[in-house]
């Protein structure tokens, strides 16, 4: 078993790579650089700007930045006397830049003509191969902290939801298929499908019209009641909370593994095994439930993987529309702002609970079906 | 030589008797689904009415669409000459949403079409060949598939500002993966059937075996992914326009009307029955759909 | 009847409250309700005053830091003594640029410190070192160095005299100088990467003093028991959230459940809603003139070749032409092409204001004379006729027959850029876009995301961008008229993208800038008109400043915003319980 989680994390090495230059073409694609969004003020200067340029790094070119954000700069361009200043630097590696005057040009000397250069600081970076996501040019800090930060906000509404919609799922995909063509079949069919239909922000701010404004019986959007305090109350204390956002996102949940379910449940008892077992005069609720139900589970582990990256990764529509505090936000507003180092963690971050989602889809296979065995 | 060809002509012969009879026996079981029948008549029609859009604005009700009649804002249903009442400039919203679900079901169609078309090469490819093609082809999925569909999306989208084009193309590159997955392992177990075993025998080329004797039997699993997709990307295109990220207005889309007329909902909430209705409605249908061919298909069920 | 009963339980709860309020005087501390504001949008980023950058933090900054010179809530001027400053008078010596401020001696900081010219001289320190990331350029140019005199009293010495050197201490703040030289020593290039930004210990001086931040969530300050400017004796309110609300709809239906306290820009969507409920008294109102300003910005020069507006040694050079845009009489006719009242009822709800200039009404330089373009399609098919665009083969759209900068043939064809996702930017240019083409006009309207239309905006390759724009309170009307300087026309930084170059509008910016003894009558002509100018040539076609609606739940007493500030007496506000 050991072994085997232990090769699947070596085999998703070069998959990381992909995912991070992928994406890091993807978005350095996009035109306009942090800086024209950043600075997008009419009392700022054009030094100020092209300044910025400098100091964030965006003037060089994307394999540099790349570099950079995967191994750092602090081998890039150092300080090898001590003195603060920054004096060797590798070969495609500018140790200047040139002095800038009031309308963000190079600077000239009078005299000489040549340009005023000055040096540049050394690099501090240590690229997130060595732990540093690097600092966010928007919230001015640490991109793993902030991203961090919400995580338990995530954690605590995707868990729930994957749980509600799993349980309820798998019970209604039972009883259609036992009653199958009959009305709750028919019912649990058409009702699970009219829910996942309407689209997720829709039916979000429909349930806060009707159960939040109209009949107040829940809470309108947030994590808890808005007080001074530091922090939420413990969960047990503000459930209310998570019963809209919940159902929300458990609705598609519901209706997926309710109708996997019934499929497979209904595959299964079509198979010889149960017939035989049913031939020895077992009883059927026995026969769905003990030999039927099991077996049944298997394709419900396959879609568990998915499910479990979705919902670590944040949903950034339910979260927006509830005001929840989660990491799904964080990927909305990222890619508008240019903030690399955001957009960069979070897709790896995605990465890594996608390679979780099926390692554990994996290993739910291996605890349902005894024929599966990893060797 | 001739013997060989005319065993494999036979056998070729016999495949179709076997998909045609199975075609037959679906086709058959979706006439009894009634809700199914229902799903597709909904979808004909609505099909139909939006590929007509122009013609029905233009030269019935004679309205643009687009035109802005701030005098007429928010007219409620079934007043001053608006069916379904006006937007929040005056647009007539029964011309909008005409022309909305055509765009709509347009990128859902061909967004999951081009998804489709991509899956099923590679994954026949993939899995016909196995080997090399195989772990390129898995790795390439993989790294893909390891960044949700909605981050890419929103990547992507500062990249190019999204318009029905672009979200059918971009939609179908991300989109295959599922796909992909599906037909790779429905072509592996088909691969080992002894009719293809047989074919390979009579040395036919791969790519005949796999369009002869192995796409055939992907119809269903084909049909039944492009209806589920079809419904997904609707509502993956109406998420982007909530986002601010989606097709772009003046091109009017059942997402991006919906999504702007939500804050109007005291001031006109016709603005929100409809788009969310019609929304609600395709999906529903593409789901049955789904759902119905499934069940038709499955031999297990036909009893 | 039922209104009657309505009307009649609110004028007896008017005079209860009348009744309460001298009785409130004795106020404790803290013992009203706290006030929840909702924060529509991100987390504020930095609590730190010297590196704050974007409007959320200072959101917060503002109600835990006094400004270095107030502003007072009146006459919307800066001022010594205004409530909320720390500088209570200065003066300006014979040269001109020797400026000396006395501060007040009765701030304190929350760790019972007093806040003295010291901590001005801290941020000032850490500023002028220029080695922070965040830009503040306008200071370090102006000010040429200060020195503490004694602890409430600071001298601040200016490159050079000129008449908008108060404006250019704006982003100054008093900082804890004894905490943040243990803090951040004097690394200022790492003053971003220091934890201490999110958890200030110390702040002060403001109504209300930092407790914590939740980040996604709220940020909480309490009150401050060492206020000596409370109107009541003390802060009535206990503390003040800023609570993160990430949807527009709910943010009104939570204000609309009581939820928030106030919410200081009601959407457009439901203005008409609140304004007619705050009048049948189920909630406070106040109406005043917005801080943005919506503009079209038109490229006069040649797209395909953009050039900086001076070379080196600070010469013009020739921008080329846009093809349409370069000649003024069509910016005109899209001026009087524009049917503001039609635009107004669409896209704003009737709430919007047409503009001649970036001035709004409130601003000391508003100039009376100056008015908008009128609406009048008969002069800008004159003027578009005039300027050799006619459409000579019926099909609608004018083409270019004998024009100034197109190739004979073209069609007047433009396209417009402007952001996706607002609903109302949206509204506005589809509606313009119909009323230009009546005029024969072939406008494409494209809504782009923010960050491509700021490159493009900033690369000066497009027709015509809209976008809207902070305008300072109060208003430093050099702010916005020195972007039509040449200077500024810096292809890829510089903000006259539209690369407008006018002798006499730069040689009046500049005047009124300088003008010896800064006599405000004669500045207001001299920008009277330059304003003028800036009309009548159009670089931009200034659209619309809106008003902004506050609302307030009745419960809260004291709620009293005026056009200089909405939260002046924010510390004497007294939510009731209900």
């Amino acid at each position: 078993m050991i072994k085997y989680i232990a090769r699947r994390l070596l085999q998703s090495i070069p998959i990381f790579f992909g995912i991070t230059i992928f994406s890091y073409l993807l978005i350095s694609l996009a035109p306009g650089s942090p800086v024209e969004i950043l600075a997008f003020n009419n009392r700022l200067k054009p030094r100020e700007r092209e300044e910025l340029k400098y100091i964030l790094g965006t003037n060089d070119p994307l394999p540099v930045q790349y570099l950079r954000w995967l191994i750092g700069d602090d081998w890039m361009r150092w300080d090898s006397d001590g003195d603060g200043l920054a004096d060797s630097a590798v070969f495609f590696i500018d140790l200047y830049a040139p002095q800038l005057n009031d309308s963000g040009k190079p600077a000239i000397d009078e005299d000489t003509g040549d340009v005023l250069l000055r040096p540049l600081p050394a690099g501090n970076q240590r690229g997130i191969l060595r732990g540093d996501f690097g600092n966010s040019v928007y919230y001015k800090r640490a991109a793993l902290d902030v991203l961090v930060e919400r995580l338990p906000a995530t954690l605590e509404l995707g868990t729930t939801s994957l749980l509600v919609g799993l349980i309820m799922g798998v019970a209604i995909g039972i009883i259609a298929a036992i009653n199958r063509g009959g009305w709750f079949d028919q019912s649990s069919r058409v009702g699970a499908v009219i829910v996942n239909s309407v689209p997720n922000f829709g039916l979000g701010l429909l349930l806060i019209l009707v159960f939040g404004v109209t009949l107040g019986i829940f809470p309108l959007a947030g994590r808890c009641k808005t007080t001074i305090d530091d922090s939420c109350p413990p969960l047990p204390s503000r459930l209310e909370y998570l019963v809209l956002p919940t159902i929300v996102l458990a609705a598609g949940g519901v209706a997926g593994y309710s109708r996997y379910m019934r499929a497979s449940m209904l595959d299964v008892v079509s198979q010889d095994y149960i017939r035989t077992a049913r031939s020895k005069g077992l009883n059927e609720r026995s026969i769905w439930l003990r030999h039927g139900t099991r077996n049944a589970f298997i394709p419900i582990a396959t879609f568990i993987g998915p499910s479990i990256t979705f919902l670590l990764s944040g949903a950034a529509v339910v979260e927006s529309v509830f005001s929840w505090p989660g990491v799904g936000r964080l990927i909305v507003q990222a890619p508008g702002r240019r903030d690399f180092t955001v957009v960069m963690l979070v897709v790896v971050y995605a990465a890594i609970a996608n390679i979780l989602g099926y390692l554990i889809s994996d290993i739910l296979y291996v605890m349902i079906d005894p024929r599966i065995r990893f060797d | 030589m001739t013997d060989r060809k005319t065993v494999a002509k036979m056998k070729d012969h016999d495949s179709t008797l076997v998909s045609d009879s199975l075609m037959r026996k679906a086709l058959r079981s979706i006439w009894r689904d009634k809700l199914t029948v229902i799903a597709l008549a909904v979808i004909f029609c609505l099909t139909i009415v939006s590929m007509l859009a122009p013609f029905i604005t233009d030269v019935l009700m004679r309205v643009d669409p687009n035109e802005p009649n701030t005098a007429d804002k928010f007219t409620p249903p079934l007043s001053k000459g608006y069916i379904l009442g006006a937007d929040d400039i005056g647009r007539d919203q029964l011309a909008r949403l005409l022309h909305a679900s055509g765009v709509s079901m347009g990128i859902g169609f061909f967004g999951s079409s081009l998804a489709l078309c991509i899956g099923l090469v590679f994954g026949m490819v993939a899995g016909y060949f196995g080997g090399a093609v195989d772990d390129l082809c898995s790795w390439i999925v993989i790294t893909i598939d390891s960044i949700p569909g909605l981050i890419l999306l929103i990547l992507i989208s500062s990249i190019l500002s999204f318009n029905a084009t672009s979200l059918i193309l971009v939609a179908g590159m991300i989109g295959w993966i599922g796909t992909y997955r599906l037909i790779r392992g429905q072509t592996l177990s088909i691969r080992s059937k002894e009719y293809v075993t047989a074919a390979q025998a009579l040395g036919a080329s791969p790519w005949r075996i796999i369009f002869i004797h192995i796409l055939p039997n992907l119809i269903s699993v084909t049909v039944i992914s492009l209806a589920l997709g079809i419904a997904g990307l609707i509502l993956a295109e109406s998420a982007l326009s909530y986002l601010g990220l989606g097709v772009q207005p003046p091109q009017a889309t059942l997402g991006n009307m919906l999504t702007k007329s939500i804050q109007f909902f005291r001031l006109g909430p016709h603005l929100i029955i409809f788009p969310i209705f019609l929304i609600s409605l395709v999906v529903l249908c593409f789901y049955i759909i789904g759902d119905g061919i499934r069940d038709a298909f499955d031999p297990a069920l036909q009893k | 009847m039922n209104s009657l009963i309505r009307i009649l339980s609110l004028t007896m709860l008017l005079l209860f409250s009348a009744a309460l309020f001298g009785h409130v005087a004795a106020q404790d501390l803290g013992s009203g309700a706290p006030i929840i504001e909702p924060n529509f949008g991100d987390d504020p980023t930095t609590f730190n005053p010297i590196i704050a950058n974007d409007g959320t933090s200072y959101d917060v900054i503002n109600r835990m830091f006094p400004d270095f010179i107030g502003v007072d809530s009146e006459t919307i001027a800066y001022m010594g003594g205004a409530k909320g400053g720390l500088v209570s008078s200065w003066d300006i010596a014979e040269d001109g640029v020797t400026y000396t401020f006395h501060l007040r001696d009765d701030m304190v900081w929350s760790d019972g410190a007093p806040i003295t010219a010291h901590d001005v001289a801290w941020f000032l320190k850490a500023t002028l070192s220029g080695e922070t990331t965040s830009p503040r350029q306008q200071l370090q140019d102006s000010v040429a160095s200060y020195e503490v005199l004694d602890d409430h009293t600071l001298n601040i010495v200016f490159n050079e005299a000129n008449c908008t050197l108060i404006d250019t201490l704006n982003p100054v703040y008093p900082v804890p100088a004894h905490v943040y030289e243990e803090v951040y020593g004097d690394d200022y290039a790492g003053m971003d990467e220091n934890d201490y930004n999110l958890n200030p210990t110390v702040s002060g001086g403001e109504a209300f003093v930092f407790s914590n931040f939740r980040p996604g969530e709220q940020t909480t300050l309490l009150a401050n028991e060492d206020y000596t400017q409370a109107e009541m004796g003390a802060v009535v309110p206990q503390g003040w959230v800023y609570k993160v609300v990430t949807d527009q709809v709910v943010q009104m239906e939570q204000f609309f459940a009581g939820e928030l306290t106030f919410v200081d820009s009601v959407p457009q969507a439901n203005r008409d809603d609140v304004r007619t409920r705050g009048q049948a008294g189920e909630f406070q109102t106040f109406e005043t003139p917005a801080g943005t300003i919506r503009f079209l910005s038109l490229n006069t020069a040649d797209p395909s070749n953009p050039q900086d507006g001076l070379d080196a040694d600070g010469n013009a050079i020739d921008q080329g032409h846009h093809p349409i845009l370069g000649d003024v009489r069509v910016r005109q006719a899209l001026n009087y092409g524009m049917n503001f009242d039609e635009v107004n009822e669409g896209a704003f709800f009737g709430t919007g204001v047409p503009v001649a200039s970036h001035v709004r009404p409130t601003d000391w330089s508003f100039p009376a004379g100056l008015e908008p373009y009128p609406f009048d399609a008969d002069a800008a098919m004159a003027l578009l006729d005039e300027a050799g665009f006619t459409d000579a083969d019926g099909d609608g759209v004018r083409e270019c027959n004998g024009c100034m900068h197109a190739e004979d043939g073209a069609p007047l064809a433009l396209t417009v850029k402007t952001n996706a996702g607002n609903t109302s930017q949206e509204a506005l240019y589809t509606i313009l876009q119909d009323q230009w083409n009546e005029l024969g006009f072939d406008i494409t309207v494209e809504f782009v995301e923010f960050g491509t239309l700021v490159s493009e905006f900033t690369a000066q390759t497009y027709d015509a961008i809209g976008v809207f724009w902070g305008l300072a309170t109060p208003a430093n009307p050099n702010g916005i008229a020195d972007i039509f300087l040449p200077g500024a026309d810096v292809v890829g930084s510089g903000y006259n993208t539209q690369s407008f170059n006018n002798p006499r509008l730069n040689e009046l910016i500049e005047e009124a800038r300088n003008l010896p003894g800064c006599d405000l009558e004669t500045r207001k002509a001299m920008y009277g008109e330059a304003y003028q100018i800036l009309r009548d040539e159009s670089p931009w076609i200034w659209i619309s400043t809106g008003n902004v609606l506050l609302a307030a739940q009745t419960n809260v007493e004291n709620w009293a915003p005026r056009a200089g500030g909405a939260r002046w007496n924010i510390d004497a506000w007294t939510i009731e319980e209900q």
